[in-house]
């Protein structure tokens, strides 16, 4: 297989992590997608281009002046691109990075290193990572009754 | 007592892994039904190029002063018998709670010193093995800011353990974690960062803060989830400062290695983990699975040893933490 197929496989493979559901500073499956479709010479998926051009405009708002910026426009130099050192990838090594990618993908170690539910249960606080992700899925939006909330000042517990 | 489980085990492995490299036939290290390779042997299977990321800062200031152990954290050290004597008179005659004493001596000095160890480095120091990994192996910047995230990785490691303590006894140990944790690192940043003003060193410590807080809540959200595509978007953003040329290889190492730990600490009893019988497995070594046989073996050793029959137990080594669970 060309460096190019295997490129494809891994693309296919990011497309199928989940999203954020928090925004951080970078996304991981959608910068990794811009990065192998680079290197494999595929064309950049609409969703990330999208994703990318909503990240810009965000950071135009909180940037107000940034001199890089100003410089460029001064003395028109051309928008420069990441470099993601095309030239030094090869099949094998693409294959090996497939490979790993398949393996978080496929959950390889937390199979392989099964935990009991002592640990996601925690009896200390049995609800910590339902509270967590139930928080997590509406956005961090949802609000707090206030007998819940006194509740969980008093007792600190969730 | 699961260490000296984890040793012996880890030993047989050696042999086992030693064999299964040597040998030339290249489908047996696709079988994913054999023993696992360390995270050490996973990165260097890798032949990633080596790219440098012009947006990280990678200069280590060298220390000032080098901030000398305590005596109690030097190895062998032995609390003299006189000492224990009366210590133990005390416990036993004013009923000291010694499940939150220890709270302090276990968490707070022990696991803390555990985590801080493992990326500790100086500038034109030789590195410790564990430091070999982080550095070397997985090539990231040697500074204070990545000592902070490693040590960082290794106290929410803990603390997936101490939720699973009795709510009151849990909580103490995460907080004197913690409290141990910041008080180390403004001391660190005075004495051998040369941050002098106190000012300054506040913000620093705000900072770390809020760092600790997101690093925290995104790998428990990648534990809720039961996903390891989160935890390596989590590790990626926290250890690997969102390095766009990432190598896949060393991602899946770490969240092997995070794995790893989390399944000796799954199975670990409170009470010995609540003693300090933990250690965490070294980068280069490979835990092997345990059967229902060593599960039982492993509660009947941690019982002999806490609460052997027919035997005294000492006034400070009375506990309320499960022996099973």
């Amino acid at each position: 297989m060309s460096t190019n197929s295997y490129a494809k496989k891994i693309v296919s493979v990011l497309q199928q992590f989940p999203a954020d559901t928090v925004k951080h500073y970078a996304s991981f499956k959608y910068t990794q997608i811009e990065r192998f479709c680079n290197i494999g010479g595929i064309q950049v998926p609409k969703e990330v281009k999208d994703e990318k051009a909503i990240q810009d405009k965000k950071q135009q708002v909180i940037i107000k002046l940034d001199p890089a910026k100003l410089k460029r426009m001064i003395f028109s130099e051309t928008d420069e691109k990441p470099n993601y050192q095309n030239n030094l990838f090869n099949e094998d090594i693409l294959k090996q990075q497939y490979k790993s990618l398949k393996n978080i993908h496929d959950n390889k170690w937390s199979k392989y290193y099964t935990i009991s539910n002592k640990l996601i249960e925690p009896k200390g606080n049995p609800n910590y990572y339902n509270r967590l992700l139930g928080d997590v899925t509406k956005g961090g939006q949802k609000k707090e009754g206030i007998f819940t909330a006194f509740k969980t000042i008093i007792t600190g517990r969730y | 007592m699961l260490y000296a489980v984890g040793k012996r085990q880890i030993r047989n492995n050696a042999v086992f892994l030693a064999k299964r490299f040597t040998s030339s036939n290249p489908s047996n290290v696709d079988n994913t039904q054999t023993k696992a390779p360390s995270p050490v042997e996973l990165v260097k299977e890798s032949h990633f190029p080596k790219i440098d990321n012009p947006d990280l800062p990678n200069r280590d200031i060298s220390a000032k002063a080098k901030l000398e152990k305590p005596a109690y954290e030097k190895e062998g050290f032995k609390v003299p018998a006189w000492k224990r004597a009366f210590g133990e008179t005390f416990v036993s005659l004013f009923h000291i709670d010694m499940d939150n004493v220890r709270a302090g001596t276990i968490s707070g000095s022990k696991y803390y010193y555990m985590c801080k160890d493992q990326g500790l480095q100086f500038t034109d120091e030789e590195l410790s093995e564990t430091a070999k990994f982080w550095y070397e192996t997985l090539g990231l910047p040697r500074t204070f800011a990545m000592w902070f995230q490693i040590t960082n990785l290794h106290v929410w490691l803990l603390f997936v353990r101490m939720r699973a303590m009795p709510f009151k006894i849990g909580k103490n140990y995460q907080q004197k974690l913690v409290d141990k944790m910041f008080k180390d690192i403004e001391l660190r940043l005075s004495e051998e960062m040369n941050v002098l003003s106190g000012r300054i060193r506040d913000t620093y410590m705000k900072d770390f803060h809020s760092q600790m807080l997101g690093m925290i809540f995104s790998l428990d959200e990648a534990l809720a989830q039961k996903n390891d595509d989160v935890l390596a978007a989590a590790v990626w953003r926290n250890i690997f400062n969102g390095d766009k040329n990432i190598d896949i290889v060393k991602l899946e190492a770490i969240v092997r290695y995070i794995r790893m730990q989390l399944y000796v600490l799954d199975n670990i009893s409170d009470r010995a983990f609540g003693f300090g019988d933990f250690q965490f497995v070294g980068p280069n070594e490979t835990v092997d699975l345990l059967s229902e046989e060593d599960k039982q073996q492993l509660l009947k050793m941690t019982k002999m040893k806490y609460e052997p029959e027919n035997g005294k137990i000492l006034p400070s080594h009375k506990s309320q933490l499960s022996l099973e669970e």
